[in-house]
């Protein structure tokens, strides 16, 4: 299972951590610990932003493609679109994510 | 006669450290001999994974953006995140272990593909500048920080960011359909340090870059960016219209820039080649807008180029996928350029008098960083403030190695050609790399200069710290 950080409007899904790892999410900011590593974004709030606990985890999950209300969807148009010019212009790197 | 002293009650010069609590730098003179001590290149922290609170850390394939905060004395490097987003760490030289104890990543975003990363520490503003090209559909982004430390910032939150708001410097492909933003290309924005002014230098979506060669609008543009308010946060004015940065029609369906900033003259300066060539130019401000000037090609030297036709170079130092491509010498005040070429790459020099662009057509050739690919596998060139001198690394395809050489306002002289300091045994070892230009690092650690960059193989940020000698 896992946990997730996503926004409160439109459910994009920011973090997707372990079920076990920490997240510290407040008016102002949010730190949490991810395969070990410890971070901080200034970004997340609670005022823009929640968790929701003991979900399914995707299986290739890419922070900004997927979205999670009662279930995930990933934005399939904006993945292909960046595969797309990943593929014709050199320096970008292409995304691997999958439901 | 130098150097005629070589032991002190048996210890060999170089490592005698200190004389009665004089520093061995600081002795001119021992028992009436002239006396100077010389050393050679080395390593003074080894090749190792960039972590964040004692963990190693990943980012795929991408390049690695590294700056010297010279206020707080602290470095950052930043990467894109291995499962999207992209992030900073802090970090301070422990002379404990001789290694640098970073903080907590730093996110600058939290989602998105990140690509560019390009970063400046502002000394006018003592801000840290970042630009990349990212979010779900292709945008150009802007931030400044303010480093936390003992110096400027929180002080109670030391090697951490307080980031003003995200700007939005261009829309991309979902405005433009089938158009990208890219050409960030890691040295793509740089601050002017008498005003705190950044130019971000990128191919914008709405420029026709995938147009193909010979579009008129195939140029690289730039924008010039401000602190709104510098006394009450750190969030960003809008950003204007990019404004055509480099003219005549483009051989290249990708032609690259880069930036930085050139103290002696307070304007910005650029390298391009849109003919695949190489050319330097002024950028000046001009009332917010940049504005290029005086565009000049390295004439005499056939074969050499920024990065092949089309980005397809397989040979040279740095290509479009190195870390940094030129590097400004603070003090022949004069910019080196790594060449690509298919047999003999070689670093050129060029002066801005500020009214013109001087290439000096003597290159110089590189006895390492031969090999490059389309994968980002190239090396690169920088600056050592205080040893003055110049560094090239790059990979042989079987172990990466940098080449130190001394410049003297004419000519170059390569300190160690043929015996080159290897930062790693790998042959996919150290790509997209950066290093801390413009700044003496001493207070930081003496003679050191930082080099960034990714293990190709683990797909994770290194650094390393090397002294060129002297």
């Amino acid at each position: 299972m896992a946990k997730i950080i996503k926004r409160k409007d439109n459910h994009l899904v920011e973090r997707c951590l372990g079920d076990s790892e920490t997240i510290n999410l407040t008016s102002n900011g949010c730190s949490w610990t991810h395969n070990g590593i410890n971070a901080y974004s200034q970004d997340l709030t609670t005022n823009d932003h929640e968790i929701i606990t003991g979900v399914t985890a995707p299986t290739r999950f890419f922070a900004g493609f997927f979205y999670y209300d009662t279930d995930w969807s990933l934005d399939t148009d904006a993945l292909n679109e960046h595969n797309t010019m990943a593929n014709e212009v050199p320096s970008i790197s292409p995304i691997v994510a999958e439901l | 006669m130098a150097n005629n002293v070589k032991k002190i009650n048996g210890i060999a010069i170089a490592d005698v450290k200190k004389l009665n609590t004089i520093a061995a730098a600081d002795i001119k003179e021992l028992n009436g001999e002239e006396f100077s001590v010389s050393v050679d290149p080395s390593i003074l922290v080894s090749y190792r994974q960039v972590e964040a609170s004692g963990s190693g850390i990943g980012c795929d394939t991408a390049n690695v953006s590294a700056v010297y905060d010279t206020d707080n004395n602290y470095v950052v490097i930043g990467t894109r995140e291995a499962g999207g987003g992209g992030r900073c760490v802090v970090g301070a030289y422990n002379s404990g272990n001789n290694d640098i104890d970073f903080g907590a990543e730093q996110s600058i975003t939290a989602s998105g593909s990140v690509s560019g990363l390009s970063m400046d520490y502002d000394q006018y503003n003592n801000r840290l500048w970042v630009a990349w090209i990212g979010g779900s559909g292709n945008q150009i982004f802007a931030r400044v920080g303010t480093i936390n430390g003992p110096v400027i910032g929180d002080s109670a939150s030391p090697l951490t960011i307080s980031w003003g708001t995200t700007l939005t410097i261009r829309e991309g492909s979902g405005t433009y359909p089938g158009k990208y933003n890219q050409g960030l290309l890691g040295q793509g924005l740089a601050v002017d340090q008498t005003d705190g002014a950044c130019l971000v230098a990128w191919n914008p979506a709405d420029k026709a870059i995938s147009g193909g060669a010979g579009g008129s609008d195939n140029h690289p543009h730039g924008v010039i960016l401000e602190i709104a308010d510098v006394s009450t946060n750190n969030d960003l004015s809008a950003a204007p219209a990019p404004s055509q940065l480099v003219t005549g029609s483009s051989a290249q369906n990708y032609p690259m820039i880069v930036v930085a900033y050139d103290p002696d003259n307070a304007e910005w300066v650029g390298i391009t080649d849109p003919a695949n060539d190489i050319r330097a130019l002024r950028i000046t401000n001009n009332s917010g807008t940049p504005t290029e000037a005086n565009e000049t090609t390295l004439a005499n030297n056939s074969g050499h180029s920024l990065q092949g036709q089309d980005h397809g170079a397989t040979a040279g130092i740095t290509g479009r996928y190195g870390g940094d491509h030129f590097a400004y010498d603070t003090g022949n005040n004069v910019f080196h350029v790594a060449s690509c070429h298919a047999s003999a790459s070689e670093i050129f020099a060029f002066t801005n008098s500020g009214s013109g662009i001087t290439f000096n057509e003597g290159g110089q050739a590189v006895a390492t960083g031969e090999v490059l690919s389309q994968d980002g596998k190239a090396g690169g060139i920088s600056y050592h403030e205080s040893r003055q001198r110049i560094v090239v690394h790059g990979t042989d395809d079987s172990s990466q190695e940098f080449e130190v050489f001394t410049y003297d306002g004419s000519s170059y002289t390569s300190i160690n050609s043929g015996s080159l300091v290897e930062i790693v045994n790998d042959n996919d070892g150290f790509y997209y790399g950066s290093s801390c230009r413009g700044s003496n690092m001493d207070s930081f650690l003496s003679n050191g200069h930082l080099l960034t960059g990714v293990d190709y193989d683990e797909r994770e940020p290194y650094y390393c710290i090397i002294d060129s000698g002297g």
